[in-house]
């Protein structure tokens, strides 16, 4: 075992009933990383958070947080969640909510310090209830907070957010993570998936099917995207060993490509009256993409590149 | 030992509190619970006329519709509010917080008690300022403790409800269970005038070992012991947790998310 992982987990599998969940999961998180995990609904994201946190127990292999079995108090302790939730008391105050959670910890975080990392200063008096959605999220947040923990378990945080409300709390995410604490975030927001992670793992039908930074993701499908609406024959391009992927459309064409250069000038030699003539970097939707297809056979383990 | 004692208490405390905010803040929730017991006593124990059918000391009804408002307290603010926090993903919160989740559980029956010793205590009153109930200050302060105790069980029973269904139907199925309870057990109708086919059902059913418990601090003659109905109460309370948590693990081996 690795001496520095705080999730470790070997060959794990989950079912309910006969609905596999996941299936020859392993993997270890490390001190300091953080970790995204992406995946279509239903790929057996939520399933391994609380695997992790110790709510669900796996059919068989196994899994260890600070090297003891999930759900330990000593686990519970060092780990702050904010969960997918609706049930939070909508009459107790945003101030009530977090004397409560303070109370669990032996050295919880001050009250005023939370109030400001989340964003919560000024409606500390407020119900649950009357808060917007993004208010509860904050509510939420902070309550993972409340412990100071070591290990951070956030699945879709800025759901419900607005785009400002989205960036404000990626750089709260940011800031307390620092390069201390471990991060483990499930989401289905890409540019999240970026903005916070160092690593991306992929779930599709309960197995990993990619491990590896957004960079390295990007590449499966070209560094490049060049795109234009053009009269071309696209097969032309077929050939072309460093264009990894062609989409084709109503006469609109993306070319995801290792070196832009050359395949510009092809395709303008092509159809030298193309419109709407745009090259910019690879998205890492369209990995994601590209990785979920029927048709990919593409799998990327290389989370210690 | 006594740092984890003093931190046990701290968080029993903090939840309880929070819980007393919870439903002093709902007060479409407390006033049901509160209202209807109190309701069925001006109803039944001073406006009715009995005549020769239930006693004229109003004792009956005094107890009967206390012990109304500690099953209704136990079942509905207890068991119901367990299930929808469950539903919700509140408890799944708890959990996964250091928070010993027994304090969880401690705290919502503690708010169940006290919400069934202020309905007793707001009965009581009513009857010793409405009519001259033939009850010494110790007898009533005793019915009171008893009947705001007898909560308990029926806080199990309704965990039991909120638990062997989805947490959406638990309100519903501890309807369904409420009336028949209360029917049978002999406190809407006492157990004397009871049909005689039903008298054997009354005889099993935890209502009427929690208001027999209660009569025989003020009758002694009456015929069962007081300990078989602590017995009968405290296997009922057994029965139900440990159903409850085997409906749970087969709940989380099943649970998909």
């Amino acid at each position: 075992m690795n001496e520095n992982a705080v999730v470790d987990v070997f060959n794990l599998e989950k079912s309910y009933n006969e609905v596999l969940a996941l299936t020859e999961l392993s993997l270890q998180v490390s001190r300091g990383s953080r970790c995204v995990i992406l995946g279509p609904n239903g790929a057996g994201k939520s399933t391994f958070l609380k695997l992790i946190l110790g709510v669900l127990k796996p059919n068989s292999g196994s899994i260890s947080v600070f090297g003891k079995t999930p759900g330990h108090l000593a686990i519970r302790k060092r780990t702050g969640a904010m969960l997918q939730i609706s049930g939070i008391p909508t009459t107790l105050t945003v101030l009530e909510h977090l004397r409560l959670f303070r109370t669990y910890y032996h050295d919880p975080l001050p009250t005023e310090e939370l109030l400001k990392m989340a964003r919560l200063d000024g409606i500390e008096r407020r119900s649950f209830g009357s808060l917007s959605g993004g208010q509860q999220q904050r509510l939420n947040f902070a309550l993972a907070l409340c412990g100071n923990p070591d290990l951070l378990i956030l699945d879709e945080p800025s759901f419900s957010h607005d785009v400002e409300a989205r960036i404000a709390l990626w750089n709260e995410v940011d800031n307390f993570v620092g390069t201390d604490r471990t991060l483990i975030l499930a989401t289905h927001n890409l540019e999240e998936a970026e903005r916070l992670g160092d690593r991306i793992l992929i779930f599709h039908n309960g197995r990993v099917i990619a491990d590896a930074s957004a960079k390295k993701l990007r590449s499966v499908i070209g560094t490049t995207e060049i795109s234009a609406q053009t009269s071309a024959n696209v097969d032309e391009f077929r050939n072309d060993r460093q264009i990894k992927r062609i989409e084709h459309r109503d006469g609109q064409i993306r070319l995801f490509v290792s070196e832009p250069e050359s395949t510009v000038a092809q395709l303008l030699r092509l159809d030298p009256h193309l419109t709407n003539l745009a090259v910019k970097p690879a998205s890492l939707q369209d990995a994601y993409l590209h990785l979920l297809s029927p048709q990919s056979t593409s799998e990327i383990h290389s989370a210690n590149d | 030992m006594i740092e984890k004692s003093l931190h046990f208490c701290r968080v029993l405390f903090a939840e309880s509190y929070s819980e007393f905010l919870k439903c002093i803040r709902t007060p479409a929730f407390a006033s049901a619970i509160l209202g209807f017991p109190i309701i069925i006593y001006i109803f039944c124990g001073l406006v009715i006329d009995w005549g020769d059918a239930i006693d004229k000391s109003n004792q009956f009804w005094i107890i009967a519709a206390s012990s109304i408002g500690a099953i209704g307290t136990g079942m509905f603010g207890f068991g119901v509010y367990v299930a929808n926090e469950r539903g919700q993903g509140w408890l799944l919160l708890k959990r996964v917080s250091p928070m010993p989740i027994l304090v969880y559980f401690f705290a919502k029956a503690l708010m169940a008690v006290a919400f069934s010793l202020l309905i007793s205590c707001i009965i009581f009153l009513i009857g010793v300022v409405s009519v001259s109930i033939q009850l010494t200050l110790t007898q009533c302060v005793l019915l009171i403790v008893a009947i705001s105790l007898s909560t308990i069980p029926y806080c199990m029973i309704g965990l039991l409800c909120g638990f062997m269904t989805s947490p959406n139907t638990a309100h519903a199925v501890v309807n369904i269970l409420y009336l028949p309870l209360l029917l049978l057990g002999g406190i809407v109708i006492p157990f004397d005038i009871l049909p005689g086919f039903v008298q054997p059902i009354a005889v099993v059913s935890p209502v009427f070992h929690s208001t027999q418990l209660a009569f025989k601090l003020i009758d002694s003659s009456l015929a069962y012991p007081t300990i078989l109905h602590l017995l009968v109460l405290t296997a009922y309370s057994v029965a139900c947790v440990f159903l409850a948590s085997v409906f749970y693990s087969r709940e989380k081996a099943r649970a998909f998310g």
